[in-house]
């Protein structure tokens, strides 16, 4: 059921996710065997975030959602960005 | 089609206009419940950076005594699963009933073969003398930091395995509720926060892979 100002996603849409989720598994995997250092974290991360935006704009119906469940979601990111980011500055500034 | 208005008119509570509008309002509930999941794994996730921070060397041999194998092939099946139960809703949607109890099937399978592949995976490090705190006996790797490491690595995965847990009585539970036709395509709010909470367990789990078997 969806609200008359939501859209709702498509299957074509949930098995291009799939696809595309498995396909960034498979990089994530193969980068695991490159030696690239701390770069190699930073680009694992990077990877890992961009598969969860595929989940939560597809999968879980945030592209179909309307404003205020949206804005819940990106309170979510805000505040997890806030909590490592002053454990960052705890550990840095000992 | 009167069948299933009847559902959704039944189940509608008196305060609410309508069943789209109750429906949006069970929606926004279980996103801030999610937040707040998300929130407590975030605490661990930040723990994990700090300690990483201090011990370097000890968190990147750990790490690679994991096994990225099982672990992979965790991460794989819990991507599948979150789209078949995505599947199972989008094919709810448009009455496809018998095709949406299949696909929360193949979900259920899939998330029994996680929590049987992590569960292995424990029984492997037990054998090996690797216990979270304490109990720490892992004679290959003897240092703080790896003991740190797999503390937090037992209690993080540990956490998301209850979740899984969880997650699996609900699947089981949907399935349960679909075959007694307690839904129907214009209303099944249970079936749509079964499959979020679903998916916020794929995503933390998407991060814990590289934390605690890329790493390595």
């Amino acid at each position: 059921m969806t609200l008359e100002t939501e859209k709702e996603v498509s299957g074509k849409a949930n098995v291009y996710a799939l696809i595309g989720l498995l396909g960034l598994t498979a990089v994530s995997f193969a980068l695991s065997y490159a030696s690239l250092g701390a770069f190699g974290t930073v680009l694992a991360f990077s990877i890992a975030g961009v598969k969860v935006l595929i989940v939560a704009f597809v999968f879980m119906h945030l592209l179909e959602a309307v404003f205020a469940t949206r804005i819940v979601a990106l309170v979510t990111v805000l505040f997890i960005a806030l909590i490592c980011l002053g454990i960052l500055a705890d550990v840095g500034f000992r | 089609m009167a069948q299933h208005d009847e559902i959704a008119k039944k189940r509608l509570w008196e305060h609410f206009e309508s069943p789209a509008k109750q429906e949006h309002a069970v929606r926004l509930g279980m996103w801030v419940f999610l937040g707040s999941e998300t929130l407590l794994f975030a605490g661990l996730f930040g723990l994990y950076v700090a300690y990483r921070s201090e011990h370097p060397v000890a968190f990147h041999h750990a790490a690679g005594h994991n096994n990225l194998a099982i672990g992979t092939i965790n991460t794989a099946i819990l991507i599948i699963s979150s789209f078949t139960i995505a599947w199972a809703i989008h094919v709810f949607r448009h009455g496809g009933r018998r095709i949406s109890l299949l696909s929360l099937g193949a979900t259920l399978l899939l998330g029994l073969t996680f929590v049987g592949l992590k569960l292995y995976e424990y029984s492997q490090h037990f054998h090996h003398g690797i216990y979270p705190g304490g109990y720490y006996s892992f004679a290959e790797l003897p240092s703080r930091g790896a003991q740190l490491f797999f503390t937090l690595y037992f209690f993080t995965t540990g956490l998301h395995l209850l979740h899984m847990l969880a997650g699996v009585s609900i699947v089981g539970w949907l399935i349960y509720r679909l075959q007694k036709r307690r839904m129907s395509p214009d209303y099944h709010p249970e079936l749509e926060m079964g499959g979020l909470y679903w998916h916020l367990v794929d995503s933390i789990w998407i991060f814990l892979w590289p934390l605690f078997y890329l790493a390595g």
